[in-house]
């Protein structure tokens, strides 16, 4: 059985993977936006992509470098969207 | 006063020695930090044989480094040359080879693009990256702070920096500023929005912008403490809006894109923002109707447009009034800043192109004589003396209250089956429409055609055919575009412009 949960994190991973970096693989702590990995184009291409993934809109107020800098970090806003 | 930027910096630095200079994330440098760093840095410059003149090329995302490089190429005697850090391997040797650049400041995450620009250019030495690379001496940042401080006796004609813009045939050429140049947009823009010690002023622009002279020469140089903000906060409007509230911003100096974002998805409502005294935008025209929304929520600010090329850097300035904005008529560029004489060029005295005369001016292009050739020319100006003008490029028209507008640039004036079609205009009739965000309009790869995309508001809804019968309510009949099309997204170069290059590709492409 897989953890639905898991399977929703690594399809924004290989979104990311895929189509932002081309094939680059990250890792689930790596830093995403300070690091410079991702562009302003990608970091909206991203949220878009958790909304779709996750079938709820982002708010504004959530776009922030806390909830999207790292695999990781993406991983605990969507579990915090589902307790919400 | 000081007449170099370097000796401007000693003065603060010795009134202001234990104020705040440069805030990034947790950390900071009070004045005097600051210049012994740079002197420090400058030691280790000229140990590794930087001479008075030489270029010394700097590739840094904003951080505490930022400045402390700035001012330590200076006081090693050289010029600054910044490089994008997202530039391609082939423009950053484009711009090492052409600048005859020896040293590089960059960082740790540049390494790969270093390796890649290096050879066949007289790069020898890289200061910020500790790993060992091939051919080239390497120092970590930490241990080229420990150099014996140098400060360069400087006078106002020393090269200072040199910018390189894309050029519109792709052939990236540097603008070559002086000391003197500088400190005379420095004095200017101080004095024009009233920039000291109690400012906090957002750092947000790259340094291979020029606008990022604001902050690194005016603000600094004011006695401003000036707050570098992360890379990552530009791509994130809540978090800029938290920095806002957070660190007390007083001043903010920014592209429309950078507004437009922080209206839509800034949630500034929550924040507290009444420190923030001054919004100024350039680099673009600004839409009209985010900056009523802005307004609303800080309605003690001042909103200023700043218009200037870099080559002649900000020359004119245009006060928002604080009655409100026309959302439907295009924000003016405005008066001459203090230090500036312009004329209008063209048929009639009150349209046409414009040529700024100021001492701001650049020393010329780098290494181009046959670019200086065209874009100076020596006029009668409004005192009556002859002086050397440069020609920016751009069409302007007086308003009958003399402030000047911005009708685009001479470049973006396009023949359509021999009629004079504006692209610039045709932005603004589209921005017209209550749901549209921002427009762009540019001419098809066979000439024939105006195609238009544009992006729209969070939440708003329109199809092609409404904005198609408000651009032709508004545009004569030969300017209405062949294609509107709504994309989620406009493509952006590094400094948020929209890039209209990549738009066509992108549209040719479907």
């Amino acid at each position: 059985m897989t953890d639905p949960r898991a399977a929703r994190l690594s399809q924004v991973q290989g979104f990311i993977e895929t189509t932002l970096l081309r094939g680059r693989a990250i890792g689930g702590g790596e830093e995403l936006l300070l690091s410079g990995l991702l562009d302003s184009l990608a970091v909206m291409a991203l949220v878009a992509e958790v909304e779709r993934v996750s079938g709820r809109p982002v708010p504004p107020t959530d776009v922030l470098i806390e909830n999207f800098a790292t695999l990781d970090a993406i991983g605990a806003y969507l579990d915090r969207q589902d307790s919400a | 006063m000081g007449r170099t930027l370097t000796d401007r910096l000693a003065l603060v630095a010795q009134a202001r020695a234990e104020a705040e200079a440069v805030v990034f994330g947790g950390g900071s440098l009070t004045f005097a930090g600051l210049e012994d760093r740079a002197a420090r840095l400058a030691g280790t410059l000229k140990a590794l044989g930087v001479r008075r003149g030489d270029r010394v090329g700097i590739s840094l995302q904003r951080g505490l480094d930022m400045p402390v490089a700035v001012y330590s190429v200076m006081l090693a005697g050289a010029g600054y040359v910044p490089i994008d850090p997202a530039a391609p391997p082939p423009r950053m040797q484009h711009i090492l080879r052409d600048c005859g650049i020896g040293v590089l400041i960059t960082q740790e995450a540049r390494i790969a693009q270093v390796a890649d620009a290096a050879p066949g250019t007289g790069l020898h030495s890289v200061i910020g990256v500790a790993a060992p690379l091939d051919g080239l001496t390497t120092l970590p940042f930490d241990a080229a702070l420990q150099g014996v401080p140098h400060r360069e006796p400087l006078g106002p004609d020393d090269l200072a920096y040199i910018i390189f813009t894309s050029g519109s045939t792709g052939v990236p050429k540097g603008l070559t500023h002086t000391h003197a140049s500088a400190l005379a947009f420095v004095d200017m823009a101080t004095a024009l929005y009233d920039l000291g010690p109690n400012d906090r002023m957002a750092a947000t622009s790259a340094l291979h912008f020029d606008m990022s002279c604001m902050e690194m020469f005016a603000g600094l140089l004011s006695g401003a403490c000036i707050v570098m903000v992360p890379e990552a906060h530009a791509m994130m409007p809540a978090s800029l809006a938290h920095l806002l509230d957070e660190q007390r911003i007083t001043t903010l100096y920014t592209v429309p894109f950078q507004l437009i974002r922080l209206v839509e998805a800034g949630a500034l409502e929550a924040r507290d923002l009444s420190a923030l005294r001054l919004v100024i935008h350039a680099g673009e025209p600004m839409p009209p109707r985010p900056i009523a929304q802005l307004r609303a929520v800080l309605p003690h600010a001042r909103f200023s447009n700043f218009y200037g090329p870099a080559e002649v850097n900000g020359v004119t300035h245009w006060d928002h009034p604080p009655e409100g904005t026309d959302p439907s008529a295009p924000v003016p560029i405005g008066h001459a800043c203090a230090h500036a004489d312009l004329l209008i060029d063209g048929e009639t005295p009150d349209s046409g192109e414009l040529l700024v005369a100021t001492p701001a001016m650049m020393r010329g292009y780098w290494r181009r004589p046959d670019l200086d050739a065209a874009c100076f020319v020596t006029r009668t100006g409004t005192d009556g003396t002859m002086r050397r003008y440069y020609r920016t490029g751009d069409l302007v028209s007086r308003r009958p209250d003399g402030a000047l507008l911005l009708l685009g640039r001479a470049d973006r004036q396009v023949k359509l089956r021999g009629y004079r079609v504006e692209l610039d205009e045709v932005e603004l009739a589209l921005d017209a429409h209550p749901a549209v965000s921002e427009a762009a309009a540019l001419l098809s790869p066979d000439k024939l055609r105006i195609l238009a995309f544009v992006r729209l508001a969070p939440g708003q809804a329109a199809q092609e055919a409404d904005l198609h019968e408000i651009a032709a309510r508004r545009l004569p009949a030969h300017a209405v575009p062949a294609s509107i099309r709504i994309l989620p997204q406009f493509p952006r170069t590094a400094t948020g412009k929209i890039d209209r290059r990549r738009l066509l590709t992108e549209d040719t492409a479907q």
